[in-house]
């Protein structure tokens, strides 16, 4: 096929020309390859996207001709970072009101510092008021949490002061709860007295307070204010904003963890990550939801095949049961430490095992959401049921966030060859409220248990559940390794994990519960060249300091983006 | 009171395998022009006979007599809107819940809407499978509450039961399955599961239809209210749980001399004016297994008699 080169002198110097380019060679202050053959190099030769090496440069020049690049050699480089639950709506909500009472970095690299009063949010939001066009349009923000504003609630005449004649809409940190004006209430037919619902208070007068609880209230309202039902899908302006906070973060690998995949989803999803310039690989996995266990399994064998390099198909999740902040996790005994009765089943257990016992056959991942403990054993005891009947080789079957599992179920995880991704950044952010109100101290100090997991040998990734909470996998290990919570406590330290075992879990960890540990998540011969690229050494910082490391950018498939030119 | 032209909606529910999808079946078959839409969580599930489908898109399936099927994922206030607002509007909903949905919190949702009221819980049990049900670790509390929010409770596949078998005394000594209504292969009356739908009203007309009777399961009888009843009372009347009444329907003459629409099904009851001139009479229907007329005329007879 090269024939030609030997017809035109000048084509063949092109190629020698192009040969030469083809090996570049990145100089490091240090590289932590997490590759036990090879923890550290010094220098890091990538071909075609691809590692061809680590090593110091004498031992990587063997490889022939090649570029030296030395734009790292004061950095420290790391495999790209893995986020393994995450949803790509974070890009989306970027373009509302930031209200999150914690400072947070936009897809711009703007820092939005937090609002720590209701009066700041007010403030914020009047602000934006005035930069909104027709007078009628709607105002949405997001990320408001009451709780750490000594948990005020606040009312529609609270948003009200923003403005009554245009709908607003603010949803909650947690994304269970919305507060809306009376604007919105009054588009949404519910400005009125008499409603008896269990999700919508009501003030003196008998109208609602605008605080609105769970989907089923928020749907009416939320179409007006901006948050529709395909909320969670990312459109493709989201998809670009979301790429953009990866890179900031040192993400490389990305998951969207409860995608609709409608056709029309995927086909833009294809066509944003396809662009060259796209900077993370995205993990969408299809949410089991309104749709029988079959036919769930037969749409995600057929989009598996739809795979790119950039967007990776064929992966299911189900969710098992609501939120414990929410009062909707399914609870073993005691149940909820404030005496709240017992949360939701959003799958029945027979058709999860269904769900089980057909992907097992056809040799699909499940990934499941459970956050009581009973919610875990209920998966657990399906996937038992299920693997009696179809053995599966390396199924790598994983629980999402399964917060309170207890020692004894991370045993069953072990012996029914699952994974786990145990939401690390949750402790911080809710664990006071969950020591104070939802399960108590004691199982509150047993929550997203990593060292449990660890010593069970559960294979275990760490995340942030974006929007929920930040993306930023250093962020997430420094939750891990301290167990802060925001109110500054360390909340069961029997729990915490050393960082070279939280590097893992944000890097090779995340990548086995994908089944793409033989492609990323370590700097080895052949994987993916995707680097996190760093200011700082995460092995030698204070662990305190974990989570101030400044991230320069990253590298994806031999493509370098620099965080300070997005 | 009920808005004059809010559609009914009957909540069907009860785990998996109870019949639920059966029962939408046979109400589809029994309609007799009367326009049905269901709304069922997810189409895979649904399974409708398919000769009583005439054209299948994404969101609807058209079917015979003028009836749909929509599934409505994940915004079930959205999909009920839009039901309301087809140009061929239906008579009536017919929501399939998923198997582990709170009836009573669909029903708190759909009072949110002005377009729709909830006419009734119709939960569906498995007789074979409800015992083990209701042992069951992880689903107990769940069958438990779709069985306490339920108008109507069907004990299904009664014909899989053994007259001997102890499910019989277990059901007696469970007080909330005290009214259930044993059923085989989810046939019920159309009357019995989503009302007397039929829009002719005459004292005629409900005589002959009450003389009809029912199956061997239920009496029927025609109740005439005196003039100027209070129709809330009444209706509230009707509920009384001594009576085992199933259903009732009819019209009374209000104190305000207004004519108006009377419901009840199990402890729910609602009024609405009627949208015509109506003469009074309302049709009584309970299961000859709980009758007892002594108590039905001690417990009505501050607002009429069974005779003319």
């Amino acid at each position: 096929m090269f024939s030609f080169l030997y017809i035109d002198g000048s084509i063949k110097d092109e190629f020698k020309q192009l040969g030469k380019k083809m090996i570049t060679i990145y100089s490091a202050e240090k590289i932590i390859t997490m590759n036990p053959a090879r923890p550290f190099a010094s220098h890091l030769a990538v071909k075609e996207g691809k590692i061809l090496g680590t090593g110091d440069l004498a031992e990587l020049e063997k490889w022939g001709d090649y570029n030296l690049d030395d734009s790292f050699k004061n950095k420290v480089i790391m495999p790209g970072f893995v986020e393994g639950h995450a949803h790509t709506m974070e890009g989306t909500l970027w373009r509302y009101v930031y209200c999150g009472y914690f400072d947070r970095t936009d897809p711009d690299g703007k820092v939005w510092s937090g609002a720590k009063t209701i009066e700041e949010v007010i403030d914020r939001l009047k602000k934006a008021d005035k930069e909104l066009l027709g007078s009628d349009d709607a105002l949405s923000g997001w990320q408001l949490d009451p709780i750490y504003m000594g948990n005020k609630r606040v009312s529609r005449a609270d948003l009200d002061r923003v403005s009554k004649t245009r709908p607003i809409g603010i949803l909650h940190a947690s994304g269970h709860i919305m507060n809306v004006n009376s604007k919105a209430l009054e588009l949404g037919g519910l400005m009125k007295t008499g409603i008896n619902h269990p999700g919508i208070p009501l003030d003196k007068e008998g109208y609602p307070t605008g605080e609105l609880y769970g989907p089923d209230a928020m749907t009416p309202v939320g179409v007006h204010v901006g948050f529709n039902r395909s909320l969670t899908d990312s459109d493709e302006a989201g998809l670009i904003a979301f790429g953009k906070l990866c890179v900031r973060t040192g993400v490389t690998t990305v998951t969207d963890l409860a995608a609709r995949l409608t056709e029309d989803g995927v086909d833009a999803m294809i066509k944003i990550t396809n662009n060259k310039n796209y900077p993370a690989c995205v993990v969408a996995l299809k949410v089991f939801l309104g749709a029988t266990a079959k036919e769930t399994v037969e749409l995600v064998q057929a989009l598996k095949k739809k795979s790119t390099e950039r967007l990776r198909l064929g992966r299911i999740k189900a969710v098992a049961d609501g939120s414990i902040q929410g009062f909707s996790a399914r609870m073993r005994w005691p149940g909820y430490h404030n005496g709240a009765p017992n949360g939701l089943w959003y799958t029945a257990p027979d058709q999860l095992s269904d769900l089980y016992k057909l992907s097992l056959e056809a040799g699909i991942q499940v990934h499941t959401h459970t956050n009581g403990d009973e919610a875990t054993e209920m998966a657990l005891d399906m996937l038992e049921g299920a693997l009696r009947k179809y053995s599966s080789p390396d199924h790598r079957f994983t629980l999402q966030h399964c917060q309170l599992a207890d020692a004894a179920q991370f045993r069953r995880m072990k012996k029914l060859d699952m994974c786990v991704n145990l939401f690390a950044n949750h402790h911080y952010y809710w664990g006071d409220e969950h020591y104070r109100l939802t399960v108590g101290p004691d199982r509150a100090s047993r929550m997203n248990a990593c060292k449990t997991a660890l010593k069970t040998k559960v294979p275990m990734a760490i995340h942030s559940d974006a929007p929920v909470t930040p993306l930023g996998p250093l962020f997430t290990a420094w939750c891990a390794v301290t167990r802060e919570t925001a109110s500054g406590r360390i909340q069961g330290e029997e729990e915490r994990i050393a960082i070279e075992d939280a590097m893992y879990a944000i890097t090779l960890g995340a990548a086995y519960t994908l089944h793409m540990d033989d492609e990323i998540g370590s700097l080895e011969t052949g994987k993916r060249a995707d680097l996190a690229i760093l200011e700082e050494d995460p092995f030698l910082v204070n662990p305190n300091e974990l989570k101030d490391i400044k991230v320069w950018g990253t590298m994806q498939a031999g493509r370098i983006f620099d965080a300070s030119l997005l | 009171m009920i808005g004059p032209k809010a559609l009914p909606v009957t909540i069907i529910s009860g785990y998996l395998g109870a019949g639920k999808t059966t029962l939408v079946n046979n109400a589809l078959r029994k309609a007799n022009g009367l326009k049905l839409a269901i709304l069922v969580n997810e189409f895979g599930n649904l399974a409708i006979d398919e000769d009583l489908i005439i054209a299948q898109d994404d969101n609807m399936i058209s079917l015979a007599g003028g009836c749909i099927c929509c599934s409505y994922g994940n915004d079930m206030l959205l999909s009920l809107k839009e039901l309301t607002s087809l140009d061929n509007k239906p008579d009536h909903i017919i929501l399939e819940a998923s198997g582990v949905a709170i009836p009573s919190a669909i029903e708190s949702s759909i009072s949110l809407i002005t377009e729709c009221f909830t006419e009734s819980i119709v939960s569906i049990i498995d007789c074979e499978q409800i015992q083990d049900q209701l042992n069951d670790k992880y689903i107990a509390d769940t069958v438990i509450s779709q069985i306490q929010s339920a108008d109507i409770i069907l004990a299904n596949k009664a014909d899989l039961i053994k007259s001997d078998s102890p499910f019989h005394n277990w059901k007696e000594n469970h007080e909330v399955l005290n009214k259930a209504i044993l059923v085989s292969h989810s046939d019920v009356d159309l009357d019995i599961f989503l009302g007397i739908t039929r829009q002719d009203w005459s004292p005629n007309k409900i005589r002959k239809k009450a003389d009809k009777g029912h199956t061997n399961k239920f009496w029927s009888k025609v109740f005439f209210p005196r003039a100027l009843v209070d129709p809330k009372k009444l209706s509230e009347a009707l509920t009384q749980s001594n009576l085992f009444l199933v259903r009732a329907k009819g019209h009374v003459s209000g104190p305000d001399a207004k004519i108006y629409e009377v419901q009840s099904v199990g402890h729910r009851s609602y009024i609405k004016l009627a949208n015509k001139e109506k003469l009074p009479g309302l049709v009584l229907i309970g299961t000859k297994e709980h009758m007892d007329f002594d108590l039905l005329n001690q417990g009505l007879k501050e607002f009429g008699s069974f005779s003319a």
